[in-house]
């Protein structure tokens, strides 16, 4: 069954996480905290980078993000909204901004977290990366950068799944020399160098690389299909941020 | 962990494809941008199964009959198109070769209501498709019930589709199946813009597969036969024409104006092959308006309709029926003359399909003119209908009538309104006279007038109702003597012209009796009943032509033989005649003009007076005018008022004929009223023609000992009450008031008389007076009894409020302790307490802490457990508790309308809102409001919740099934809506100060009341749907304002102390007004019924009134 059937099949889409979430809606269950749960691990990065953006401080954006989150998922914000609500990355980041104009203020004073939930947030590696976008995109608004990131954050979750599927067949080797075709065709006789160090036929490693290709567009599409509420908005997710990343 | 480890010096590397330097959170050390740049290039792969060459699939979006419908992006022009894929099984090549044949005049096809027929081709599994212009939109059903859509938007919208079908019939196209699947409705920029799909597509796949598809796949597939044309049912048929597709539209238009096919789905269901064609082609199916009402008194879901089957019934049926016609040739020839038909109804012109007649024609013209005539101006309908004029009168005047008509409906509605609005001015300044003479000239006289009466009229009339026990009579002049005897029997009435004395009898309280009329011919006669006899006496005045001879005489009357005993002629005019207390001696006084005589009698063998001395007044020969005289019980001083300069009071001694002391008000110019009190001590006096206040003398000292004010114009008469201790007064205000002269204060103020009251007679009781006016009515009137008269009331303390449906009751919920009370009694000052919630359980301090419902049926607090909990009267006991999600506080909102549905919300931001019914707990509905939340939520017409945003949109919410449709309106910061009554009209206030009014069957604004200004708040519609009140939040001048809503004039507006006006409700009987404020007082004001008053007017008046 191709990966495409298999994506439009409708079964494929209501597991996806954010479909998880919206179908729980307002009552609890342990598949939709499970799912948001991984969506706020995932795509915590963007959110943070947005915070720094505005210029809080490392220790206040510290703060703030996971003030957020632990509010966001302890407060169930999730239950008001409407199945129509779209993009689990928009409305993030209108939470977030809520957050910050409501809450944060308030909880300055207040028990840090407030609650039981806290999310190993790995702040040391984000300013790395935070810094590194500064430096290289410093115009940037914040929501710009937010998207951006996320964009960015999207490859890092499809690229180490497919390296997952990979080692799980034992074939990590192959995955480390194909994956360099990922970004664009070969230049001449690579076919032949790769055939060469993987023991295979050039016809071999050329249909690879297709089948490489397929899986990393359809689990692209899969992971974009976890943060948007229905599978028509797919199409247009990914097509905003070819745009935005190559522009 | 997203990150993985990686070594550091990926920091430094940068990318081999693009060069870009790589970030440290780079996946695989790979370039994002190259790798979304390679996501962005289409693959290409032989291997894919499906493929359609240029177009990538991308999901399937709908079956058809004939194959499957799929989006698809089209790389070489990076679009997104429609592909229909037709079904394996139907010959290829033939399809192919057919639709070559279509193609180029497909191509030539270029409306914007056709979706384009782009391509077509084959996939490499050979499967041929075609390939379309991607229409994202909804049926033409679908889109036609979501937005609410009348009759006239439906029917403009199939116009659209119309124009599309004729386009495509004169370039040779047949659609041959056309459908509401096949005609979509796109928004773009909030116009709806359908799109007729698939044109020529049925003809290319050939009439003998399409004929199979639709009956092989019938009970399978999801289409139905249903649109199909008798012709195309035909398994041998003619050729198929455009009055095919002309069939298939009258089908959709059924669907349409009723929500339901013309033939029985399920019908057709169970109906095999043979039978189905000849129920198209033989059956008749009902006309759209019947089947709507069938549906309707079924009580069938109205699926989206707004309209009933009389919006249909006429012309509408029979262009249905000629485009569904068996015989083809009886259908309209194309679908722009079914088009025209359908403009020609719309314009009110006759139409092509109905049998032609004289009636009809005539009706329609009628219908025409008239909606000429309203468009002028839509004051008229709205006042016609109120007047009872038929419309049929209307329409045989003729033009110039009609339109002098409208205009003077105008001029008089302008004039009722400024009317009533000087008439509240006057009832500030107490000249209640001036009130109710404004009042009286709005009373309908006859059926021909229009009564353009409400509650204001009637609130006026209540506050300045007559206090008179009844009127006596009504003489054709002024009253200038009123004379009572001294046993209280008799009443001698004189007026200013004809008409001679009217002697009553008062034996019978309720009924007197005109006993006798004297000296018929003479006038402005003056009378007094002597104390110790049955004797009359009076002084008459009656002049020649031109005034040359004037006579004047001084008669006495004996009451018991009804005869004249004695007469003697006096030197001038009689002003004024007093019998002296033991009825032996008689004083009068006379005047000339310029001076006068006062002369005293004596009373001789009971029947005859002789003069016994006389006394100049005005002695001192300038020019003056005795006015008012009094004197006292024996006779012994006078006292009388000069005119010259200014106003002289003189106090005579009788016995000596010299002057005691007087009085001189320079600024005044005559004395306008005098009286002694009994024991004659003390002299009441007043001035004129300016000041209103009464002064007091001592007798003896001439020292003022007093001076009583309140009435807002001169005194004419004064009296003292038989034991001395009130006086009365009266005045050109028109009110008579009663002091007490302990105090010299003000103790009661009766009114009634329109005009000033001149004469005043207390009688013997010391508790009845009779009055008599400048109009010449001669009223009764209970000086014991004061009318508290209340303008308003206040309840205190009120955080809530709703007036009992059926009764004259309140329900209130008291500030603090939220207690729920019914009020009664007239000014619902009794109280019983329905309700005592638990203040350690409740929270009661806002305005929405606690809610009532109709009739206080149910009860809805804030619980500190952060629930909202419901009580029931009929129970008696809690029922239900609705709890915040967790955190959040839920908080009641309201009760919508009078039903049991209880509207909730989160406390802090509105996130999310609740529709509960109470009376079975379950929740029915549930949506994110608007924010920021704009005025109430009420019900509306149809099954739903009402919500407003701040500007412009409106949210309708269906509880039967929560479909949600918008609605955008021209307002801004909205503060309150409401629906009149009838459901006709939604008023919504704005806090920029207007009122707007839109017409809920057109929602065409109707019009708008006010200006910008100050901001408004609440608002409430009459019971009556005529008047509308308008709350001003900061102005207490105007802190309610009421307005005729068909004439769009302000016609009362109500004072009130307090600040911050929030809400105003009207009782559902008309009668009470109500406004709250922020500091939670609850203002009342009541008029009285109509019932009342006409029972109250027929009290008075002893007849009919003239309503």
């Amino acid at each position: 069954m191709s990966s495409s059937e298999s994506e439009r099949s409708s079964n494929w889409f209501s597991t996806t996480h954010w479909s998880v979430v919206l179908e729980a809606g307002q009552t609890a269950s342990p598949e939709a905290d499970g799912a948001l749960s991984y969506l706020c691990q995932a795509y915590w990065y963007p959110l943070y980078s947005f915070v720094r953006r505005k210029g809080y401080t490392i220790p206040e954006a510290e703060d703030l993000t996971q003030g957020f989150f632990a509010k966001f998922l302890e407060k169930r914000f999730l239950r008001s909204v409407a199945r129509e609500k779209g993009k689990f990355r928009s409305f993030l980041l209108a939470a977030l901004s809520h957050y910050m104009a409501n809450e944060w203020d308030k909880s300055q004073t207040l028990k840090r977290g407030g609650g039981s939930i806290h999310l190993p947030l790995d702040t040391v590696h984000a300013e790395d990366r935070y810094a590194h976008d500064l430096a290289h995109r410093p115009s940037l608004d914040p929501g710009e950068a937010f998207d951006l990131s996320w964009a960015e954050t999207l490859l890092s979750l499809v690229m180490e799944r497919l390296r997952g599927e990979f080692e799980r067949g034992g074939k990590q080797d192959r995955f480390g020399e194909l994956k360099p075709f990922l970004l664009g065709d070969p230049a001449e006789g690579e076919y032949a160098d790769v055939a060469h160090r993987l023991n295979m036929s050039q016809q071999g490693v050329k249909s690879a690389v297709y089948r490489l290709r397929q899986r990393f567009r359809d689990l692209v599409r899969r992971e974009i299909g976890n943060t948007v509420a229905t599978s028509s908005e797919i199409d247009d997710e990914l097509r905003y941020f070819i745009r935005l990343m190559t522009a | 962990m997203p990150f993985e480890e990686r070594p550091i010096s990926h920091l430094k590397h940068s990318c081999p494809k693009c060069g870009e330097p790589l970030s440290p959170g780079a996946a695989e050390g790979l370039c994002a941008r190259c790798l979304y740049s390679m996501l962005g290039r289409e693959p290409d792969s032989p291997e894919r199964d499906g493929d359609f060459g240029d177009y990538e699939v991308l999901e399937e979006i709908g079956e058809g009959g004939m194959g499957v419908v799929y989006r698809a992006y089209q790389g070489s022009l990076d679009r997104q198109v429609a592909i229909k894929v037709i079904k394996l099984g139907m010959d290829t090549r033939k399809t192919m070769a057919r639709f070559d044949t279509e193609r180029r005049a497909l191509t030539l096809m270029d409306h914007p209501a056709i979706a384009r027929v782009l391509d077509a081709g084959a996939s490499k599994a050979g499967r041929p498709f075609f390939v379309m212009e991607l229409v994202d939109g909804l049926k033409i059903t679908d889109y036609c019930n979501q937005h609410g859509y009348s009759v006239h938007q439906r029917l403009d919208l199939f116009l659209a589709v119309c124009a599309a079908v004729h386009h495509a019939h004169q370039k040779g196209i047949i659609h041959r199946d056309l459908k509401p699947t096949n005609i979509l409705v796109t928004s773009l920029d909030g116009e709806p813009v359908p799109k007729v799909i698939d044109f020529g597509i049925a003809k290319a796949v050939g009439r003998a597969d399409q004929r199979e598809t639709a009956f092989t796949e019938f009970g399978q597939f999801i289409g139905t036969p249903a649109y199909l044309s008798p012709e195309q049912a035909e398994l041998s048929g003619a050729d198929i024409d455009t009055r095919s597709d002309i069939y298939s539209l009258g089908v959709v238009l059924y669907e349409l104006l009723t929500g339901c096919l013309p033939f029985d789905e399920t019908e057709l269901a169970s109906a095999g092959i043979d039978d189905l064609r000849r129920a198209i082609r033989e059956r008749i199916p009902p006309l759209p308006s019947v089947r709507l009402a069938g549906k309707i008194s079924n009580k069938l879901e109205a699926n989206g309709l707004q309209h009933g089957p009389e919006q249909i019934q006429g012309d509408l049926d029979c262009v249905v029926a000629k485009c569904l016609e068996k015989d083809r040739s009886r259908r309209y020839e194309s679908a722009n003359s079914l088009a025209d038909d359908i403009r020609r109804h719309l314009r009110h012109a006759p139409i092509e399909a109905r049998p032609p007649s004289a009636l009809y024609h005539f009706r329609k013209s009628l219908r025409r003119n008239w909606i000429a005539y309203t468009s002028a101006a839509s004051v008229v309908i709205a006042l016609l209908l109120g007047a009872g004029i038929s419309f049929w009168q209307y329409l045989e005047k003729s033009h110039a009538e009609r339109e002098q008509m409208r205009l003077r409906m105008k001029a008089e509605a302008n004039a009722y309104a400024s009317h009533m609005n000087v008439a509240k001015l006057a009832f500030d300044q107490n000249d209640f006279g001036r009130v109710r003479a404004l009042l009286n000239r709005h009373i309908p006289r006859g059926d021909q007038e229009t009564d353009l009466r409400d509650w204001e009229w009637r609130w006026l009339w209540g506050q300045t109702r007559s206090d008179a026990m009844m009127q006596l009579c009504q003489r054709s002049s002024e009253i200038v003597s009123l004379t009572a005897s001294h046993d209280g029997k008799w009443l001698a009435v004189g007026e200013a012209e004809r008409g001679g004395l009217e002697i009553w009898d008062l034996d019978n309280h309720s009924s007197p009796q005109l006993s006798a009329r004297l000296s018929e011919d003479e006038v402005r006669i003056q009378a007094a009943f002597s104390p110790s006899a049955p004797l009359l006496a009076y002084s008459t005045f009656k002049s020649s032509e031109f005034g040359i001879k004037q006579t004047s005489n001084l008669r006495l009357w004996d009451l018991t033989t009804g005869t004249e005993t004695f007469s003697v002629e006096l030197e001038y005019e009689g002003v004024s005649v007093v019998f002296s207390e033991d009825g032996q001696r008689l004083v009068v006084s006379t005047s000339h003009g310029l001076g006068g005589l006062i002369v005293l009698y004596q009373v001789v063998e009971g029947a005859k007076l002789e003069r016994l001395e006389q006394y100049p007044s005005g002695q001192y020969g300038q020019d003056i005018d005795p006015t008012g005289f009094a004197a006292n019980a024996d006779l012994t001083a006078v006292a009388y008022g000069e005119t010259g300069v200014g106003a002289k009071l003189h106090l005579i001694d009788l016995t000596t004929g010299e002057e005691r002391w007087s009085n001189l008000k320079a600024a005044e110019a005559y004395v306008s009223a005098l009286a002694f009190s009994p024991d004659g001590t003390t002299l009441a006096g007043a001035f004129g023609p300016t000041s209103t206040s009464i002064h007091l003398w001592d007798v003896k000292t001439s020292k003022i000992i007093g001076e009583l004010k309140g009435h807002t114009g001169h005194i004419i008469a004064l009296k003292f009450t038989p034991d001395g201790k009130q006086l009365v007064s009266s005045s050109a205000d028109r009110s008579i008031r009663l002091w007490d002269r302990n105090t010299d204060k003000q103790i009661s103020q009766k009114v009634g008389h329109g005009a000033a009251v001149w004469r005043l007679e207390i009688m013997p009781d010391g508790q009845t007076l009779y009055s008599g006016s400048k109009d010449g009515t001669v009223a009764r009137w209970d000086l014991s009894v004061d009318r508290a008269r209340e303008k308003h009331k206040v309840l205190p303390r009120i955080t809530a409020w709703r007036f009992g449906l059926n009764d004259h009751s309140l329900y209130t919920v008291e500030e603090a302790t939220g207690r729920v009370a019914r009020r009664y009694g007239e000014w619902f000052e009794e109280m019983e307490i329905i309700l005592e919630p638990d203040p350690s359980l409740f929270v009661n301090i806002g305005a929405r802490d606690t809610i009532i419902s109709a009739n206080a049926a149910y009860v809805a607090c804030s619980g500190r457990d952060g629930a909202v909990h419901v009580w029931s009267k009929a129970l008696g006991e809690w029922i239900s508790h609705f709890p915040g999600p967790e955190g959040q506080s839920m908080m009641p909102y309201g009760f919508i309308d009078d039903e049991p549905l209880l509207i909730t919300y989160y406390e802090l931001d509105y996130q999310m809102a609740y529709i509960w019914d109470v009376s079975t707990g379950e929740l029915l509905r549930q949506w994110q409001p608007f924010y920021p939340p704009g005025g109430r939520v009420v019900g509306s017409p149809r099954g739903s919740a009402v919500e407003f945003a701040f500007n412009r949109d409106i949210r309708f919410i269906r509880l039967s099934d929560g479909e949600m449709t918008m609605r955008n309106l021209d307002f801004l910061r909205a503060v309150d809506a409401s629906f009149s009554p009838d459901k006709q009209l939604l008023a919504i206030n704005s806090r920029l100060g207007y009122t707007r009014i839109w017409d809920t069957t057109a929602w065409r604004e109707s019009r708008t009341l006010g200006d910008i200004g100050p901001a408004l708040s609440g608002l409430c519609f009459s019971p009556d749907g005529k008047r509308l009140g308008v709350v001003s939040a900061a102005d207490r001048e105007n802190a309610l304002t009421l307005w005729a809503i068909d004439s769009g004039l302000e016609v009362l507006t109500l004072d009130c102390e307090g600040a911050n006006f929030l809400e105003a409700k009207f009782s559902p009987d008309g009668h009470t007004l109500s406004l709250r404020d922020s500091e939670r007082n609850l203002t009342l004001w009541q008029a009285p019924s109509w019932e009342a008053i006409e029972a109250i007017q027929m009290k008075v008046s002893g007849r009919m009134p003239t309503k």
